[in-house]
């Protein structure tokens, strides 16, 4: 491992859809970020637990361990509670950003009206 | 419609969303790729591509927010956002999808942060400057207006020279899945969702939407953003 390597920023995406996270690693990639994917939130907690990341990109609607039970899970854990998470969901229902920013997500990224540039822009400026 | 059908609605209107957008992010890394050399004859297809799941998104839209307002569920989240970077942002939208579009874009005045619901402000913008194209001919002017008083209100305007509304239909624009007899001679297809969709945000927001209209001269449609929220 390169000293470079080591300064990247690690960004975990948890995200079912395959064309959605290969949008994401690859232009994440491309920034000069570390990227890694779970498909679900139990695999994201299982990845959170060899390296801790910089930033959680957090689909809600997921098999297994949906987005919110996620959430709740990694605020609750000393461990992982100061970790960024970023949520992104296909359509904004004023109860489903409630709950998440409540349970401490540091933004909400409603899909379908925000072009991929604006989400990287996004995550640029949360990880700065 | 029942509870079972609104519900389906819904469902599937959701499910649908996600091949659709990132089709479109997949589309917009490609035409912004400057390293990628696509002949211009080819571009136009992609560009077609998009500008056609642009449809489908906004008919998918459509239908999320009237399966919401049926069960009552069409809620605004106010967040603060400039109404006159989502102004810009809807022409740029809507200038790329209608090549032949003539958009006049007038803003007055600044501090147009506001605490909105994003997607029901861009709704709004979207679908009246949508038919203000659509009922005019190609090329014909569109001319959209954000003028901020100095009380504080926030007024959007948006005039065309286009068919314009028969007087009998006047009353009835924001019923739904109304349509009126001139609008079917056109290619301006539609369900008849949007304007009933817009008086209901303008509802639950609580901004004032109103229109002057003349058959074969045009339309003018205003919508009054208050100055509290």
């Amino acid at each position: 491992m390169t000293d470079n390597h080591v300064n990247k920023k690690y960004i975990l995406i948890a995200e079912d859809d395959n064309f959605y996270s290969s949008i994401y690693n690859q232009r994440l990639t491309e920034m000069g970020y570390e990227v890694s994917v779970a498909s679900n939130g139990e695999q994201l907690l299982k990845l959170m637990k060899i390296r801790v990341p910089d930033l959680v990109m957090l689909d809600l609607i997921m098999p297994k361990m949906d987005g919110f039970e996620t959430l709740q899970s990694i605020k609750e854990d000393a461990n992982f509670k100061n970790v960024k998470v970023l949520v992104l969901s296909n359509l904004g229902q004023k109860e489903d950003v409630d709950s998440a920013m409540m349970l401490g997500a540091i933004g909400y990224i409603i899909k379908s009206n925000t072009s991929i540039q604006d989400v990287l822009m996004k995550v640029k400026e949360s990880l700065s | 419609m029942s509870h079972f059908d609104i519900k389906l609605i819904s469902k599937i209107s959701h499910e649908v969303m996600s091949p659709i957008i990132s089709s479109k992010w997949a589309l917009e890394i490609l035409l912004n790729d400057k390293n990628l050399n696509i002949e211009e004859d080819k571009r136009i297809f992609l560009k077609n591509i998009y500008i056609n799941l642009n449809r489908i998104s906004t008919i998918s839209n459509k239908l999320i927010n009237y399966s919401r307002y049926s069960v009552n569920e069409l809620l605004p989240i106010f967040l603060d956002a400039d109404i006159s970077n989502l102004l810009k942002k809807i022409v740029k939208g809507l200038s790329n999808d209608f090549a032949d579009a003539n958009i006049k874009v007038l803003i007055e005045g600044t501090g147009f942060i506001k605490p909105v619901d994003q997607s029901m402000v861009e709704f709004i913008f979207s679908s009246l400057i949508h038919n203000s194209i659509v009922y005019s001919k190609p090329s014909s002017e569109v001319l959209v207006s954000l003028v901020k008083s100095d009380k504080g209100e926030i007024m959007f305007e948006v005039s065309d020279k286009g068919i314009g509304i028969l007087a009998e239909d006047q009353s009835k624009i924001f019923t739904e899945f109304f349509r009126s007899k001139n609008s079917d001679d056109l290619y301006a297809k539609g369900i008849g969702l949007s304007l009933f969709l817009c008086k209901k945000i303008c509802d639950v927001c609580g901004y004032k939407i109103s229109f002057e209209s003349e058959e074969a001269v045009g339309s003018k449609f205003k919508v009054l953003f208050p100055s509290k929220k």
